[in-house]
């Protein structure tokens, strides 16, 4: 190791020169992978990426470059099997907004959206289900009081129905219609009671004679509910105003929804000016939307079949089995016979004020709701001040944790049973439970809250393109792009495909609207399906528009957003914040007088620069070929676009899917890269320096086994810090941060 | 990235002086030309005596000093205020009444209270990476001194404090609280090092002709009729603080107060120095990176979104 | 129009599409109900607007009494008797001091608390911010002890800003160290917190719910207590933090029920949030006012976008983000959309203070009993300074400030001396306060 050192390395990162901040002189004794090793480990990966030796420096032959790497690593496998395992300690965390919801849902059948009504959860990590950094505040615990009632009144039915059924009517001349497009209208609107209603849809106007009927679609929170034809063309009575109406039936969840009412693929009105289509001489469009109910329905409410397992009606055992039942769920663990009895005071109460049994019963969900059995997931160690105490967690416990990971939401009944019986820590057991709730369609959470964070696609419900520049942006557009990203990850977890999909796959899911976007032709109707990718142009999660989206600015791309994005959440690697006196961009200037390439290109120019940005830059111009939205294009402005670049392990390539192409090399680094975040999520807490024994020995099982999705999952749910515990110490956690995260290191080294 | 040499800013200087005596002026000129050569960083410069051209003068004189900087490093160039003592307005110094150069000082407000100043500034700086040279009353370090947890931050951050003793006794009240209470070692620079070490005036001639009006030159002229030797202390209090260890002076006594002593070996080299580092020509700033000299963070970040 | 055929107790919350409250129909508010005093209470609100100002649009070239006003202020020039401008007050703690880029999570993190924010991500530490502590003295007379508003939403993903927690540019008030309060968003929410369904209920409604909360919190407080005693030092911390937040519902319950007042804020509840970034602040600043006029509290920090915001102001036809357009690097084009933003933000402030100067209570106006600070936390947004901030006061605290002028401290003037001069007109008493030296002098009419 030391000649390599001295002759190739000390060149640059000497007393003198010390580039970087490195001066191996110091590194010279073995003992200083121990010492060092948060700086070793930097090394090591520009070693691995073929950044260092920088092009221009004589580079010693592989066998003796891969011998250091050998070494070092081995010597880094050696400190870390020295060190005891430590799983960490998880602080009792509190539910964030999805996860409420869901168990909210799971819990009483109910539909309650937190994300509406509470603050936003605070992120750390990049995710916000990390148990330190979720506070909780006077207004939250006044919604969650709030919330307890609402969910509670609804669960039950408490309220009854209207004895007449209400009209709530929304009128594009009220201003109370949104139009998204010339087709399509939306509402949002607060449906009060569980029930069916009939639904209008007013459509003045009319075509030609020979108009072809169009389908309406009408859409709750973006899903299609139900699909009809709808005649255009003129009726055969004579009206001074034609005017006609479609109407549905159906049962509707209360809530605050969104409702969205439009023709699906009509073509005739894109031959419109938008004067015209509201013409009723010219068009036939949408302008109202009516509810009206509620209606009795048949539809049992279902929130009322899972609580009432027996007619409360029949005496007190039934009420003490019912409560029994729900706090059992509600706390995921049995409740034990004090906390029962706590519970059924509050019937005793309700009754003593002459309401029902019934209103008893609700009044003690309400209770349960607030509890911090419900709102936390506490896990209990033996001697809490204990560091040192290493102990398996329960299987109740890990109950939690799986459903919580898999799920974002409590246990189900089946789980949680095994749970109590002791079987689940038998692996076999557990694997088979990990299997079937991946095939559960509830693992979609997985799609929605890690990936969501991970891919940043949820910064698509606030990001603003700038109309403009790209007037095809849209909520119809940005939800399919959603849709998208969320179908693909399922897919490639559902059928556990292995993880270069990621990177690169010849397969999507589309609908007509999105297809359009791509040019992809064939494609027709709202619904998405897989196809098959022909071309280069598309084709794994740095192809698709939702991505692409959420890493550009609302007016253009930008090489270094879009080339960061790619560094932290494919590859892994924290780039540190730029230097000041950076000089800003000539927005005006680019596409008109310069490239934006040619802009970057002082990047390269000044070497202080250019020692991170040889790492961005190159990725962010493999994707200039789409814009700010994410649609394919040869042109920016008057400048063909250039996507072509240079790695720094001295690799290019001329387009996109050259360069992801190359960048399934680096497939073991974006496997490490996601096992941290997963790990992370799963956890609910950082990673810490004595979790990378467990990162390295993942890492090591996934390339042994093809780097399959599930496997990950598998191995996270196998591996220490998520099957045992261990007390917090009696330092708070804070004191003993000191995360793997580099630039965090940089703080510490503060003299 | 945690590597074993981490390169650490030169020392931070916090100069308060009455600015009464031209020996000051030369100790600020020195200041800034140690800055130019890395060699230390001005915390802050506080006026002891409520004279506003005083003040006035030290902010053209940053300015001076700054003029050699162009490009974006000068669009982000901070200019620190200067402290003045408050008060009853004191006589002004003969040697700023002539001359009108540029500054940003119109009035008091312009001026920012020598503790408060001192404070937020050693806030800035490194631990145990700073140290203090006072020339003229200690009113503002004794403020200093009884300000809110400001000693925990004196002990942390300053390793020295350097007295010229040069009209402490203007406020002995002061004087003798901060010899008392002061937390860091202190070395004071007596009355016979300053007669022994003369600034010698030729050197106006020669090593300012570099700038027609130069302000130090100017200040020189106009304290007493040319040709004349200043004797200094504050200078000496000036080149030990910020080289402590660079043998230019011996010590005597122990303990917490010590005396500086005049080796009579390095009288020459002193002046030369004194020479060499007050005539320095400015230095025009290179952009800083951050890594290395975090104490200038002060002087503005960017973000990277304009940028790209 | 909308029908109704009925109207059962809860649809007294209409559904109204993109609505917007009605305008105040009537300015005469039942009179506070826990005057205890004929002196109407003093209030205090900040309302903070992020990225800096362009200060030569917001300094005028004069100090003392005001006369015309740069570009910036100008929508306050008619009431420019009424408000008190400050010069050179400086957050020292916002500054780097040692701790590298970041000045967004610091100078939001510091504004109200005086304290440089630990740089973190995950175990977030600020300090107490002042409204807090002034909250927590004289909130004890009213139901809310402070209110925290906003406008924002957090970005869902990615980080904030150099390492510091969004938690840092999300809030302004800090009640404790670790936690930060965060603002409500959404009008309705707002609205709901503040009236509740109270309209609709019958007093006797209304006890029945009060009870029935008040035994669930008991409950839970007990059953709280007894877990925590098998748990280590950071899981109890987390259900103190709880324990915490359900006693102070546990007291505006009582508040509210020995004040058996129902307040009519003579508004339509709102039903969500607006996309109109001008109608929005209407929205929030009408509930403002009513929680001021009915003594709903005496403390509001209101964040109008959080710090390091990028959104664009396309009501106003300025497409690009407002944080990248901050740093101008001197360019006039930039420099003018930023102006244009500072003078939009402005615009609506000076709505709001026109709407409380004409409430009349006790021998003036409602503006003449409050300190409304209409402030941002760093001056200039392209070279991120920290002094000079932007600054003034609207209102006369209870008729103290002789207002109507522009007074310009000496520089470095620490902020945190305004904060205690704050805090003495509101009735608290503190010798230090952040970084403070002293109190602000030269405010008063005496």
């Amino acid at each position: 190791m030391k000649p390599v050192l001295s002759q190739t390395c000390a060149l640059c990162h000497n007393d003198k020169l010390s580039s970087g901040g490195l001066n191996v002189k110091l590194l010279m004794s073995p003992d200083s992978v121990a010492t060092y090793r948060d700086g070793w480990e930097t090394i090591l990966e520009k070693l691995r990426s073929g950044e260092m030796p920088p092009k221009g420096i004589p580079r010693p032959p592989e066998a003796q470059m891969q011998a250091l790497i050998h070494y070092v690593e081995g010597e880094f496998d050696r400190a870390d099997r020295n060190i005891k395992p430590d799983p960490g300690h998880v602080t009792a965390r509190r539910l964030n907004r999805s996860e409420y919801s869901n168990t909210i849902r799971d819990l009483l059948a109910v539909d309650f959206r937190a994300e509406k009504d509470f603050p936003t959860d605070d992120s750390g990590y990049g995710f916000d289900n990390i148990a330190d950094v979720l506070t909780i505040s006077p207004v939250l615990m006044e919604n969650y009081v709030d919330a307890a009632e609402i969910v509670a009144s609804r669960a039950m039915g408490a309220d009854p129905l209207p004895k007449k059924p209400l009209e709530v009517q929304y009128h594009a001349k009220d201003k109370t219609i949104r139009r998204l497009d010339l087709s399509t209208i939306e509402a949002s609107h607060r449906v009060e009671w569980d029930g069916d209603y009939i639904i209008r849809f007013g459509m003045p106007g009319a075509r030609a004679a020979d108009a072809k009927p169009v389908t309406l679609g009408f859409w709750m929170d973006g899903t299609l509910l139900k699909t009809m034809p709808v005649e255009t063309k003129p009726s055969q009575l004579v009206y001074f105003d034609p005017y006609s109406e479609a109407e549905v039936r159906m049962y509707l969840p209360s809530g605050d929804h969104v409702f969205r009412a439009g023709f699906i693929d009509d073509d005739f009105v894109k031959t419109l000016s938008e004067k015209d289509a509201y013409s009723s001489k010219k068009n036939k469009y949408l302008n109202s939307i009516v509810f009206e109910g509620p209606f009795p329905t048949d539809v049992e409410r279902a929130s009322r079949k899972k609580i009432l397992i027996c007619d409360p009606k029949s005496g007190q055992a039934c009420v003490e089995k019912i409560v029994s039942a729900l706090a059992h769920r509600a706390y995921r663990r049995p409740a034990t016979r004090v906390e029962v009895a706590s519970l059924l005071k509050f019937v005793a109460l309700a009754r003593s004020r002459g309401e029902t049994t019934e209103q008893g019963i609700q009044l003690a969900i309400e209770a349960m709701l607030v509890t911090p059995q419900f709102l936390f997931r506490i896990e209990h160690d033996p001697n809490p001040t204990d560091a040192l105490d290493v102990h398996r967690i329960s299987d109740v416990e890990m109950a939690s944790r799986l459903s919580y990971f898999l799920w974002s939401s409590m246990p189900d009944d089946e789980l949680l049973g095994l749970a109590e019986a002791g079987k689940l820590h038998d692996p076999a057991v557990l694997d088979a439970q990990v299997k079937r709730m991946l095939a559960d369609r509830r693992s979609a959470a997985l799609a929605a809250n890690f990936a969501g964070q991970w891919l940043e696609i949820r910064n698509l419900d606030v990001v603003k393109p700038d109309p403009d520049k790209f007037p095809e942006w849209g909520p119809e557009l940005r939800d399919a792009m959603k849709t998208e990203t969320r179908m693909f990850f399922e897919y490639v977890l559902r059928e556990d495909r292995p993880l270069s999909d990621f990177i690169d796959a010849k397969y999507t899911f589309l609908n007509a609207r999105l297809a359009k976007f791509y040019g992809i032709p064939d494609v027709t109707g709202p619904d998405f399906r897989r196809v098959e990718l022909t071309t280069g142009q598309r084709g794994g999660l740095l192809s698709q528009a939702s991505v692409l989206t959420v890493s550009s600015y609302p007016t253009r791309t930008s090489v270094v957003l879009r080339g960061k994005y790619v560094l932290n959440n494919i590859l892994g690697s924290e780039i540190p914040p730029p230097p000041p006196d950076v000089p800003a961009l000539d927005e005006s200037a680019v596409g008109t007088l310069m490239s934006l390439r040619q802009q970057m290109e002082k990047h390269r120019a000044d070497p202080m620069c250019s020692s991170c940005h040889n790492k961005m830059d190159p990725l962010g111009f493999g994707l200039e070929n789409y814009n700010a939205i994410g649609k394919w294009r040869t042109m920016d402005g008057k400048f063909p676009v250039d996507s072509s670049g240079t790695l720094p392990n001295g690799k290019s390539f001329q387009t996109p899917d050259q360069m992801r192409a190359l960048l399934m090399a680096g497939l073991p680094q974006f496997s490490r890269c996601l096992t941290e975040k997963m790990l992370t999520y799963a956890l609910g807490r950082g990673l810490q320096p004595y979790d990378r024994q467990t990162v390295n020995a993942i890492g090591r099982d996934m390339a042994a086994s093809g780097y399959h999705f599930q496997s990950l999952i598998f191995e996270i749910v196998h591996s220490t810090p998520f099957q045992m515990g261990r007390g917090a110490g009696s330092q708070p956690a804070a004191a003993s941060h000191a995360a793997l995260n580099p630039a965090f290191n940089k703080e510490l080294a503060r003299p | 990235m945690q590597f074993p040499i981490p390169a650490k800013p030169p020392v931070g200087i916090v100069f308060d002086s009455a600015m009464g005596r031209i020996d000051d002026v030369l100790a600020l000129a020195m200041l800034h030309g140690f800055d130019g050569k890395d060699q230390a960083r001005i915390a802050a410069v506080c006026v002891s005596r409520a004279d506003l051209q005083a003040a006035q003068f030290c902010d053209a004189l940053g300015r001076f000093y700054a003029s050699a900087t162009s490009g974006p490093a000068a669009m982000f160039m901070r200019f620190a205020p200067i402290g003045l003592a408050d008060g009853k307005p004191a006589a002004a110094s003969v040697m700023f009444s002539k001359a009108a150069y540029a500054n940003a000082v119109k009035n008091i407000n312009d001026t920012a209270d020598p503790a408060t100043l001192i404070r937020n500034e050693l806030m800035a700086q490194y631990d145990q990476n700073a140290a203090v040279v006072l020339s003229g009353p200690a009113t503002d370090l004794a403020k200093l001194l009884d300000m809110q947890g400001v000693k925990e931050w004196i002990a942390r951050k300053v390793r020295l404090l350097c007295v010229a003793d040069n009209g402490l006794q203007a406020d002995a009240a002061a004087a003798e609280k901060v010899f008392a209470e002061w937390p860091t070692p202190i070395v004071t620079a007596g009355r016979e090092i300053g007669e022994a070490l003369p600034f010698p005036g030729d050197s106006i001639e020669k090593d300012f002709a570099y700038e027609n009006a130069h302000p130090v030159a100017g200040a020189y002229r106009a304290f007493k009729p040319m040709p004349y030797d200043a004797p200094s202390w504050a200078m000496a209090a000036m080149l030990y603080a910020v080289h402590p260890n660079d043998g230019y002076f011996k010590l005597s006594g122990t303990g917490h107060h010590r005396e500086l002593i005049v080796d009579p070996e390095q009288k020459d080299r002193i002046i030369r120095t004194y020479i060499e580092m007050a005539s320095a020509k400015p230095v025009p700033r290179k952009p800083r990176h951050p890594v290395d000299e975090k104490k200038d963070e002060k002087k503005d970040e960017k973000k990277v979104e304009a940028g790209k | 129009m909308i029908t109704k055929k009925s109207l059962p107790r809860r649809t007294f919350l209409r559904g109204m599409g993109t609505a917007v409250a009605l305008p105040f129909l009537d300015a005469m508010v039942p009179a506070l109900a826990s005057a205890t005093t004929t002196k109407p209470p003093v209030r205090m609100a900040f309302v903070y607007v992020p990225n800096g100002i362009i200060m030569n649009g917001w300094n005028p070239e004069y100090e003392g009494t005001l006369g015309e006003l740069p570009r910036i202020l100008k929508p306050l020039e008619q009431y420019s008797q009424d408000i008190t401008l400050f010069g050179n007050l400086t957050h020292n703690t916002g500054r780097a001091l040692l701790d590298g880029a970041g000045d967004h999570g610091r100078c939001c993190a510091s504004y109200l608390t005086g304290v440089q924010p630990r740089k973190t991500v995950i175990d977030i530490k600020a300090g107490v911010s002042f409204d807090q502590i002034v909250a927590n003295q004289v909130g004890k007379a009213t139901r809310f002890p402070s209110l925290e508003l906003g406008m924002e939403d957090a970005r869902q993903a990615g980080d904030c800003d150099s390492g510091y927690s969004c938690a840092y540019t999300n809030n302004l008030a800090w009640k404790s160290e670790t936690q930060p309060l965060p603002p409500v968003l959404d009008p309705r929410a707002l609205f709901e917190r503040l009236f509740g369904n109270g309209l609709a209920l019958t007093p006797a409604a209304r006890a029945r719910e009060n009870l029935y909360r008040r035994s669930i919190l008991d409950f839970v407080s007990d059953d709280t207590r007894k877990l925590e005693t098998g748990l280590g030092p950071t899981d109890r911390r987390k259900l103190d933090e709880y324990l915490s937040s359900i006693r102070e519902i546990e007291r505006q319950i009582e508040k509210a029920e020995k004040d058996n007042t129902q307040i009519d804020p003579h508004m339509e509840k709102p039903y969500g949030v607006p996309a109109d970034f001008a109608e929005h602040f209407k929205l929030m600043s009408d509930m403002m006012t009513v929680a001021f006029q009915s003594d709903l509290t005496r403390v509001i920090t209101f964040l109008v976008t959080h710090e390091g915001t990028s959104r664009p102001y396309r009501e106003i036809d300025i497409p690009d983000g407002h944080h990248p357009l901050t740093h101008h690097r001197n360019q006039p084009d930039l420099i003018e959309k930023v102006t244009q933003i500072n003078s939009y933000h402005v615009r609506q402030f000076a709505a709001w203070i026109a709407k409380l100067r004409t409430i009349r209570e006790g021998d003036g106006s409602l503006l003449d009993n409050c300190m409304i600070v209409y402030g941002a936390g760093l001056s200039d947004g392209n070279r991120h300074l920290h002094e000079d901030l932007p600054t003034l006061i609207a209102g006369r605290g209870g008729s103290h400030f002789k207002s109507g002028r522009r007074i310009v401290y000496r520089k470095e003037t620490p902020m945190c001396n305004l904060y205690l001069a704050m805090m003495d007109r509101m009735g608290v008493h503190v010798e230090h306060f952040g970084d403070s030296t002293g109190r602000l002098d030269a405010l008063d009419l005496t």
